[in-house]
C-alpha cells in the first residue's frame, strides 16, 4: 500500500473515531410540514416556503436562458439544452408521436421534482429556524439561540466543548443526557424556515393529482370522451345481453380503481423515499457524527434523481398507454 | 402489553413484512434485466425503462404497506 493512501486511511479512521466522542442533537421527526406563521391567514408551512423557493430558482433559469439563446450553447444553456435532450429522446422513446405532446408535462415534473430533492440537501435546510415554546421539556432539542434584528432564531449546530463535560457526569447521567441542556444551548420546541419540499405528502400528493388528471386528459383529448370512458365502465357486451360481459364490466371497474390508486402510489413513493432519506440523514449523524453522513448524502443524492426519473417516466408512460386505444395496442404488439 | 407498545409493533411488523414481497420482486426484475443487458447491450434504453416501470410497480406494494404503517402509527 501506497504511503500515502495509508495516511488518508488512518486520517478518516481518526475523524470517524474523534466523531464518535461528540455527541449530536438528538433529532426530532415530524411526519408534517410545521408552520411557519401566518399569510392574510393561511398558514405557511415551511414545505411551502421552500416549494416557493424552487420556483423561483427555476422561473429565473428559464428566463436567463430565454434571454440569451444562442446557436452556440455555453455554460448553462449547455446544462439546460442537455437535460432537455435526454428528457426529450426518453419521451420519443416511451411515447413515440406523442412526444412532443407529453414532453412539457414530464420535462416540468422531471426538473421541479429533481430540484425539490436536492434542495432540501442543502445546508440551512432543517437546521435554521425560529423559536417556539422556549424552556419546553421533553418533545425538544437543544439548539444555539441567535438574536437577529426583533427574530429570535434558533441554530441546529454540533455541540462544541462538552465532550469531557459529558464523561464527567457519568454513566448514569449520559442516558439522560438527551434532553438536557448543553452550555450555550436552549430547549424548546424548533420550526425550520425551510424543510425539503418532497418530504411532506401535501407537495407530493398535489403533484400526484396533476400528473393523474393530466393523463386523463390526454386519455381523453386523444380517443374521445366515450372511448376513453368506455375502458372503466364497459357495457358493450352486457347490453348485448352477452352474460359473460359482466367479467368485462368488472375488469372495467378495476381498472378505474387502480387509475385512482395511482394517486396513492405516485405520492406516497416520492414521499416515503424522501422523508426516509431526511430520516436516514437525521440518524446517521446522531450515530456517528464525521465522515460518515457524507456517504448517505452521497446516497441521497442518487435517490433523489432516481425518484425525480421514476416519477416523471411512470407519467410518461401512463399516459402512454392512455392515449393508445386497446385496439391499437394489439396490434402494435403483432 | 400496552396499547402504544402493541401500535408501534404493529406498524413495524407492517412495513417489515410489507417490504419483503416488493424486496424479492426488484431483486428478480434487476438481476433479469442485468442479463438482459448482457446478453443484448444495445437494448439498453428499451431495457432500462422498462426497468424501472417494473421496479417501480413492484415498490408500490411496498408503498402500501407504509402507508398502513404510517396510518397504524399516527391516525
Amino acid at each position: 500500500m501506497k504511503p500515502k493512501t495509508l495516511v488518508i486511511l488512518v486520517g478518516i479512521l481518526v475523524l470517524v473515531a474523534l466523531g464518535m466522542q461528540f455527541p449530536t442533537p438528538k433529532p426530532e421527526i415530524s411526519l408534517q410540514a410545521e408552520t411557519v406563521g401566518l399569510v392574510l391567514g393561511f398558514p405557511v408551512s415551511n414545505a411551502l416556503i421552500a416549494t416557493w423557493i424552487t420556483m423561483a430558482i427555476l422561473i429565473l433559469i428559464a428566463l436567463r436562458i430565454r434571454g440569451r439563446t444562442g446557436d452556440v450553447p455555453s455554460g448553462l444553456q449547455n446544462l439546460i439544452e442537455f437535460a432537455l435532450e435526454w428528457i426529450f429522446s426518453l419521451c420519443q422513446n416511451v411515447a413515440g408521436k406523442n412526444a412532443r405532446r407529453f414532453f412539457p408535462l414530464v420535462a416540468t415534473i422531471f426538473l421541479f421534482v429533481i430540484l425539490n430533492n436536492w434542495m432540501g440537501l442543502l445546508p440551512g435546510y432543517g437546521t435554521i429556524g425560529l423559536v417556539k415554546e422556549p424552556g419546553k421539556q421533553g418533545h425538544s432539542y437543544s439548539f444555539n439561540e441567535v438574536q437577529l434584528g426583533p427574530l429570535k432564531l434558533g441554530l441546529l449546530m454540533p455541540p462544541t466543548g462538552q465532550a469531557e463535560a459529558k464523561t464527567e457526569q457519568g454513566a448514569k447521567e449520559t442516558a439522560k443526557a438527551d434532553h438536557e441542556t448543553l452550555p450555550g444551548q436552549i430547549t424548546g420546541s424548533f420550526v425550520p424556515f425551510f424543510r425539503g419540499a418532497s418530504t411532506t405528502l401535501t407537495t407530493t400528493i398535489a403533484l400526484a393529482l396533476v400528473a393523474v388528471a393530466m393523463i386523463e386528459w390526454f386519455g381523453i383529448t386523444s380517443l374521445g370522451f366515450f372511448p376513453y370512458i368506455s375502458r372503466f365502465i364497459n357495457v358493450r357486451r352486457l347490453r348485448k345481453g352477452n352474460f359473460m360481459g359482466i367479467i368485462d364490466a368488472f375488469v372495467g371497474l378495476l381498472e378505474g380503481v387502480a387509475e385512482g390508486a395511482r394517486i396513492i402510489s405516485f405520492g406516497f413513493r416520492l414521499f416515503g423515499n424522501m422523508f426516509a432519506g431526511e430520516v436516514l440523514l437525521l440518524i446517521i449523524p446522531f450515530l456517528m457524527a464525521w465522515v460518515v453522513p457524507l456517504l448517505f448524502y452521497g446516497l441521497e443524492l442518487f435517490v433523489g434523481a432516481i425518484q425525480a426519473l421514476v416519477f416523471a417516466l411512470l407519467t410518461l408512460v401512463f399516459a402512454t398507454m392512455a392515449a393508445t386505444s386497446h385496439s391499437e395496442s394489439h396490434e402494435a404488439q403483432h | 402489553m400496552e396499547a402504544e407498545g402493541v401500535r408501534l409493533l404493529a406498524a413495524g411488523i407492517a412495513i417489515g413484512l410489507g417490504a419483503i414481497g416488493p424486496g424479492i420482486g426488484i431483486g428478480l426484475l434487476g438481476g433479469r434485466a442485468m442479463e438482459a443487458l448482457g446478453r443484448n447491450p444495445e437494448a439498453a434504453p428499451v431495457i432500462q425503462s422498462n426497468m424501472i416501470l417494473g421496479i417501480a410497480l413492484a415498490e408500490a406494494i411496498a408503498i402500501y404497506a407504509l402507508v398502513v404503517a404510517l396510518i397504524i402509527k399516527f391516525v
